[in-house]
């Protein structure tokens, strides 16, 4: 007797849906059931985005600023900036995030230098609005949490690591039953079992480092 | 029970012997196999076709005695392990089959009737080499009409008696009190076929020991 030797299992939409309409006492047959699961495939990543940091949607990127210009366009998937950077003679500078109605209370918003805290405008195109507004060329490093990508066609696998995939296929079910005729019953005992799953995959996404508290001696 | 002996006890029974009713005793019996095969699920319907697809190939031809799938397995032709596909719609194969590169086939459908009468069965993915398949399906059986004795006959005599006396007295136009118990025995014929072809036929007393009469 041996063991398999992998633990590459890769799990398409199709077998994930096929799997949440199993949990949720029903046998998909038909082309409409497959759309339906997609979309609420979507939805459910969406919610997730709202749930917190996921780790593996935190993207980092660069670009460069231009002079005298304040307000860079995130990419289009972004939800949220998490860490600003401008790097200056190859020394990384942290900014400080700023909230909106701080940034309004700048009295010279068109004060040149080298940046030192920022502001995301969450409008549908999110944008980050650097303060004071670069007076030269520098590095810019942010990371950001990006959407859950879309499910696509049904050939893909979930842009979802493997520890979240028992409570993507339970809230599926959750979801799939909630909007099938005769499963309503279900209902309750998948969303608890949900938020279960959900729970402790959320539990272990986090960086396992030292918490360090370091007071702030006014150095 | 064989087919002369049928034809007797319905003639004895209605004590009616005209050439136009007895001419058409024949199709009574092959309706009342309609309706049994319609009504009872068994294993003595059932046969297999082995075949082999082509690597490019999404369909292939049922037998043309085929009625409906029971089961379908693939196995590649160069080996390895067989897998059964799952019956699914065909519009779930059409929704689903959009990017998946040919590979093992993983389900099926009963696709459509060609101008000939025969069936094609619809796969998917697309194979992409060749895979040898074998297909349970549900025959149409030759009727007792044409043949001494069937399965019907031997081991559900009831059930054809019953089932060819309705078609029968129909004909005749028969009175609705009698025919009300040609029915009731039709009804208890066919419960008793159904305890021995979906029942004893299909459990075994391993994981049923209440199949074994009390001794």
């Amino acid at each position: 007797m041996t063991t398999s030797g992998t633990a590459t299992e890769a799990f398409d939409l199709t077998d994930l849906f096929l799997e949440a309409y199993e949990l949720a006492g029903i046998e998909a047959r038909t082309g409409y059931q497959m759309r339906s699961a997609r979309r609420s495939f979507n939805y459910l990543t969406l919610e997730w985005a709202n749930t917190g940091i996921n780790l593996w949607t935190v993207t980092s990127t660069s670009t460069t600023t231009v002079a005298g210009t304040s307000t860079y366009t995130l990419p289009a998937a972004t939800m949220d900036v998490l860490d600003v950077m401008v790097s200056d003679d190859d020394i990384d500078f942290v900014l400080t995030r700023i909230a909106g109605t701080t940034y309004a209370q700048i009295t010279n918003k068109a004060l040149q230098g080298r940046p030192n805290e920022y502001w995301v405008n969450r409008t549908l195109a999110p944008k980050l609005i650097l303060w004071p507004v670069p007076d030269a060329v520098f590095t810019l490093t942010y990371y950001y949490v990006r959407r859950i990508e879309d499910a696509g066609a049904y050939v893909n696998t979930p842009d979802i690591p493997s520890r979240f995939i028992p409570a993507l296929v339970m809230g599926l079910a959750y979801k799939l039953a909630a909007k099938s005729k005769g499963s309503e019953s279900r209902v309750p005992v998948l969303f608890q079992e949900y938020q279960r799953l959900l729970s402790e995959a959320q539990a272990e996404d986090r960086e396992k480092t030292s918490l360090m508290l370091v007071p702030d001696m006014g150095r | 029970m064989t087919y002369a002996q049928l034809l007797q006890q319905i003639q004895d029974m209605l004590e009616y012997e005209e050439a136009d009713f007895i001419a058409s005793i024949p199709d009574f019996v092959k309706r009342a196999e309609d309706d049994i095969y319609g009504q009872v699920q068994i294993p003595a319907t059932s046969t297999v076709a082995s075949g082999t697809v082509a690597p490019g190939a999404a369909t292939f031809n049922a037998p043309s005695d085929f009625l409906a799938p029971y089961s379908l397995s693939m196995t590649a032709v160069t080996g390895g392990e067989g897998r059964n596909l799952e019956d699914k719609d065909r519009e779930f194969l059409r929704e689903i089959i959009h990017g998946y590169p040919d590979g093992f086939p993983r389900f099926y459908c009963v696709n459509e009737v060609n101008s000939s009468e025969i069936v094609s069965i619809r796969f998917a993915p697309v194979a992409d080499v060749s895979y040898t398949y074998s297909l349970l399906y549900y025959k149409k059986l030759a009727s007792l009409v044409t043949e001494s004795t069937t399965w019907l006959s031997l081991n559900a005599p009831n059930a054809m008696f019953y089932g060819t006396l309705i078609h029968a007295y129909r004909y005749l136009k028969g009175e609705p009190d009698t025919m009300a118990e040609y029915v009731k025995g039709f009804e208890m014929a066919i419960a008793n076929l159904r305890i021995l072809a979906e029942g004893r036929m299909k459990k075994d007393t391993y994981r049923n020991p209440n199949q074994v009469p009390p001794t």
